[in-house]
């Protein structure tokens, strides 16, 4: 007689499996962007370190820079990033102060993402000096 | 337990997917990167390489061989076939598939023809873009007929588009080429060619490769007459910059010489079949080309790289299928 009264035991059992039923359903409309935005950013970085390897294959990059040539600088980017992406550059020297007293850039709007490349380029002349260039992407909107 | 596999599989699937397109996306660098073995397998048309790489020998970074380029080209009597590619890659249940194009593209039309005195003007118009987008370039274009070789300078504007005027003599009719090289203001390495063949006072002419074969290796171009009254008269280079004629080194080889600027190279071969007059043409490297397993209606993934190759900037695309797709 004590067992069929004791029934607060199924009531915790179908609160449990409410509230597994709650947790599941959350779960499954958090939509699965994970792997969608890793392989976005995996992209556009892929195309901002290859532009900047390819500029600077023939010492082109560091010339441009040390000649302070940021129209030449913007318009060698905008040669090899796709149309479809913005791109804003900007170049530090080794003490990371800002070089470029202009807009390195394409203008225009752009997506939420913004993806940053930063790459280490040296001089070829006798005075070895290194530059960082941030090269920031993104998909145009 | 079902309903817990049913909500976790997509994020199961999508932790694949990346893991899939990242070892994928190295394979595909691998090959980029690397200059395969022998190193030297690109200019030596006798050996089939042991192991699959693109990349010059010494390059740093994205720098491929012309001739290792050239050699995935079906059209070059060297080609490798893609079962020799598949077993120097030693890779098993991976397909690939190489596209390569030019950074720029260059359009040609031939908007209309005027015959005065003993010479006819023709009028072109050239559009240059890249990705659909209209670019601003200095153009050299040469003009190739029988017996007969101009050139012209001109430049597209920020429309990227431009008219060009030749004058060919009349005393020249048959096959005529309009070979165009673009490059962009900032930098030399983003040069692009486009070529325009028409008839000069004749009928219009055959497609490109119906007389001759033609596969340039190792600074050598192998021209290989497809009938036997075909004869061969005069060999071209054309870059940007410079205009060469080739040194016949047999009775079907011409040696090529190495210009010194950044461009694509043209090479025109003039012949006669029997009383028609031709003139045939090849890139240097054979680019655009595809190469590889067909992936039509199929799923795959998609990698682009932007790739030097001697000293001209071209675009790759490589499909890649893996195990799961």
């Amino acid at each position: 007689m004590s067992f069929r009264n004791n029934r607060r035991g199924q009531i915790r059992l179908i609160e449990a499996f409410f509230a597994s039923l709650l947790i599941l359903s959350t779960l499954a409309m958090v939509p699965s962007r994970g792997g969608v935005e890793k392989t976005h950013y995996s992209t556009l970085h892929s195309v901002g370190e290859q532009a900047l390897v390819s500029l600077d294959s023939n010492g082109m990059l560091s010339t441009l820079i040390e000649d302070s040539d940021w129209t030449a600088l913007r318009g060698c980017a905008q040669s090899l990033l796709p149309v479809s992406l913005w791109f804003n550059l900007t170049v530090f020297d080794e003490n990371m102060s800002v070089l470029n007293d202009v807009a390195v850039s394409n203008g225009g709007s752009v997506s939420e993402e913004i993806v940053a490349v930063n790459y280490v380029c040296a001089t070829s002349g006798g005075n070895y000096a290194v530059y960082i260039v941030r090269l920031q992407l993104a998909e145009a909107s | 337990m079902a309903a817990t596999t049913k909500i976790v599989t997509p994020y199961m699937n999508s932790l694949q997917d990346l893991n899939e397109e990242e070892y994928l996306r190295k394979i595909v660098e691998h090959t980029i990167v690397t200059s395969g073995s022998p190193v030297n397998w690109g200019q030596n048309q006798s050996i089939t390489p042991e192991a699959f790489g693109l990349a010059k020998d010494g390059s740093l970074g994205y720098e491929l061989d012309v001739d290792k380029v050239s050699r995935l080209n079906s059209q070059n009597s060297y080609a490798l076939n893609y079962l020799e590619m598949y077993e120097a890659l030693r890779l098993e249940k991976v397909a690939l598939r190489f596209a390569f194009s030019q950074i720029m593209n260059v359009s040609i039309t031939l908007n209309s023809n005027v015959t005065v005195g003993d010479s006819t003007t023709y009028s072109f118009s050239i559009s240059v873009s890249r990705d659909q987008a209209p670019v601003a370039t200095s153009l050299h274009c040469y003009v190739v007929a029988n017996d007969f070789l101009d050139d012209t300078r001109s430049s597209t504007s920020s429309s990227g588009e431009v008219a060009v005027e030749v004058e060919i003599p009349n005393s020249s009719s048959g096959t005529a080429l309009l070979i165009v090289f673009a490059r962009a203001s900032y930098d030399d390495r983003v040069t692009a060619q486009g070529v325009y063949a028409f008839g000069h006072l004749s009928s219009d002419p055959s497609p490109n490769n119906t007389f001759l074969n033609l596969s340039p290796l190792n600074n050598t171009l192998q021209v290989d007459p497809k009938f036997s009254e075909t004869s061969l008269e005069t060999g071209y280079e054309f870059s940007y910059g410079y205009d060469s004629t080739l040194t016949s080194t047999s009775n079907e080889t011409y040696a090529i010489p190495s210009f010194l600027d950044s461009s694509p190279k043209v090479l025109a071969v003039t012949g006669w079949n029997g009383s028609s007059f031709f003139v045939e043409w090849v890139t240097y490297p054979q680019v655009p080309l595809e190469m590889g397993a067909d992936f039509e209606n199929t799923e795959c993934f998609s990698f682009s790289y932007l790739v030097t190759i001697d000293r001209v900037f071209y675009r790759l695309n490589v499909r890649c299928g893996g195990p799961s797709l």
